[in-house]
């Protein structure tokens, strides 16, 4: 007994002289890095997206950006409050060796005959790079119209600050289309404040945990 | 003399704290698989009850894949000719004859797939538990589709809302979406027969007849009757409770004498623990006896020291069950043929008891030894310098 205490004292006195060396700094990371559990719109054919939208990709990381401290700021830009499956929200970046070319987003929206999946490419700097429509329901006549190259390719360069509507920023579609690709810009719209307030959301993490190890430092 | 016991155990925590950690490993071990029997009887039990049917008539061929298959909401491969049904109602034991036609539609690229149910007017008189959350609670046109609740969350379905199948190229519009019902019915798309039957190219075929009986009793003779139906084969809840139970029971059977070994070792280790404090307080034994301390005063110490161990390893083998249950029962489930959506693990008060008594049963038969050999050392050997 004496001996199991005696060692008890031992390590704690050896932990205590560690202490400096060991003391985590304290981060608040509002990323975290994903986990095994599959999102309700998984990135389902990755390999393909990533050298459709990102020529010379290597691999890509997936991480998950919590936004609930900016829930209000997300419902004055979305005009909602963002949905469960939006907040964790999955951020898949996508690499070229050690250099981040850019990120993908998904975003399930409510198309007139189904639920649509949609797949987001953007560059660095927010703006979109690709878009593809990975899961669709829709009859073919409207299908056909959606998964267009030319109606696709129009979402290309827009970013958070676009306007993003049928007719002004994309072009409008035949009438039978309407209803799914009214949805489709407004998750393409949604995805792209997604990303910047996950975006910003790191920012300020990485700031306050540098001036938190500054201030130590002092 | 608890107080004694209690204190030569304390004298050597490391060599008490293993024995009672290996003992708790087996007790939990076998804590774990007589409540997963339990509960996967229960259960399994409860969800064949709560269908609101005795039998089915299925295609032939191998019966209880066929059931397995068609209660799971898979697909069968061969079907009937919906002439059964009426022959299966003119039986006059039974009371409900619901024809259903099953059909799955593999979805490769969303690694998933869509199961589409037939069903007619009498289909609602066996789900009794049949509620729509939103919407009517029945098909009110030939395109009308009622969706499992999962099924409307994945497609963004509500009431009103037109859902198409590619496949089939036919659009239906959602009439109801049904609440959270825990079973496969959740995941399911339910169509009129009719439309099924249209959509999947069967005319006149349907993949089971679900019956209920207007008195279970009479279930043998009318399932002889139904037998004699051409291309059908009859198969019974009870018959295939008992197949998937004797599945199970025979993996169980293996995993407990994995357990009874794991007792054993447990017992083992309390012998060996004992023993060792007999050979170490040889001197203290005998002062005891000296004192005047009599046979079964020594007896009863080590007896009461192996109870201890063996009681307290069981009631941290029950703790570790309470605790790490929830995550046994979810590898089980995956595990496991047929597994039921309700609880699977049921560690009820007796089956605790049970194992209470088990560990002191085992601490009485692994003490006996080294507390007989106790009571036979002599104060004046023992005692005698070397």
């Amino acid at each position: 007994m004496l001996g199991v205490l005696a060692a008890c004292i031992v390590t704690a006195g050896a932990l205590y002289r560690l202490a400096p060396s060991l003391t985590v700094v304290e981060v608040y990371a509002p990323t975290a890095k994903a986990s095994s559990a599959t999102p309700l719109c998984p990135w389902r054919k990755s390999e393909e997206d990533m050298k459709v939208f990102f020529p010379g990709a290597t691999h890509y990381d997936t991480h998950i950006a919590i936004l609930s401290e900016r829930l209000a700021q997300l419902k004055a830009r979305l005009g909602r409050w963002p949905r469960p499956e939006e907040n964790p929200f999955y951020i898949h970046d996508v690499y070229a060796d050690n250099r981040l070319l850019g990120r993908v987003a998904l975003q399930r929206v409510k198309g007139e005959f189904g639920a649509i999946e949609v797949v987001l490419a953007v560059d660095n700097f927010g703006a979109v790079r690709g878009l593809r429509l990975q899961r669709l329901r829709e009859p073919d006549v409207t299908a056909r119209v959606l998964q267009s190259p030319q109606w696709l390719h129009s979402f290309r360069g827009q970013d958070q600050s676009s306007v993003l509507k049928l007719g002004v920023d994309v072009p409008d579609v035949p009438p039978v289309a309407k209803k799914s690709a009214t949805a489709i810009v407004e998750g393409v719209r949604s995805l792209l404040v997604l990303l910047d307030e996950a975006s910003q959301t790191t920012a300020r993490a990485t700031a306050r945990a540098t001036a938190r190890r500054q201030d130590k430092h002092h | 003399m608890l107080l004694l016991s209690l204190r030569n155990l304390t004298r050597r925590p490391l060599r008490s704290a293993l024995t009672l950690v290996g003992l708790a490993i087996a007790v939990a071990t076998l804590a774990c698989l007589s409540a997963f029997g339990n509960g996967y009887e229960r259960s399994l039990g409860s969800e064949i009850n709560g269908m609101g049917m005795q039998l089915m008539l299925v295609p032939m061929g191998c019966p209880y894949d066929a059931a397995a298959r068609v209660l799971r909401g898979k697909g069968l491969e061969y079907s009937l000719g919906q002439d059964a049904v009426e022959q299966a109602r003119r039986d006059p034991a039974v009371e409900v004859a619901a024809p259903l036609l099953m059909a799955a539609v593999p979805r490769v690229q969303e690694n998933r797939t869509d199961v589409w149910v037939g069903l007619d007017q009498a289909a609602r008189q066996l789900k009794p538990w049949w509620n729509t959350s939103a919407g009517k609670e029945w098909f009110d046109k030939p395109n009308s589709v009622i969706l499992g609740a999962e099924a409307a969350e994945l497609e963004m379905r509500a009431t009103g809302d037109k859902l198409f199948s590619p496949e089939t190229r036919h659009t239906f519009q959602v009439s109801g979406v049904l609440k959270r019902s825990g079973t496969s019915d959740d995941s399911l798309f339910f169509v009129p027969l009719a439309t099924a039957q249209s959509m999947f190219k069967q005319p006149q075929r349907i993949t089971a007849v679900a019956i209920r009986l207007r008195d279970p009793s009479l279930l043998p003779e009318a399932a002889e009757r139904l037998q004699k139906i051409p291309g059908a084969q009859v198969v019974t809840l009870t018959e295939m409770m008992g197949t998937f139970l004797n599945l199970i029971g025979a993996a169980r059977a293996l995993l407990t004498s994995i357990a009874v070994v794991a007792l054993a070792a447990g017992a083992l280790g309390v012998f060996n623990t004992l023993l060792a404090a007999i050979v170490e307080r040889t001197g203290e034994i005998a002062i005891m006896r000296a004192l005047g301390a009599s046979k079964m005063q020594i007896f009863g110490l080590f007896t009461i020291e192996s109870l201890l161990l063996t009681t307290a390893g069981s009631l941290l083998g029950l703790l570790m069950v309470s605790v790490a249950g929830r995550g046994f029962e979810n590898i089980a489930r995956h595990l496991v043929p047929m597994a039921p959506t309700g609880a699977i693990l049921l560690l009820t008060p007796v089956l605790m008891a049970q194992c209470m008594a088990l560990g002191a049963g085992i601490g009485v038969l692994a003490g006996a030894y080294p507390a007989w050999q106790a009571t036979r050392l002599s104060p004046a050997n023992a005692l005698k310098p070397e």
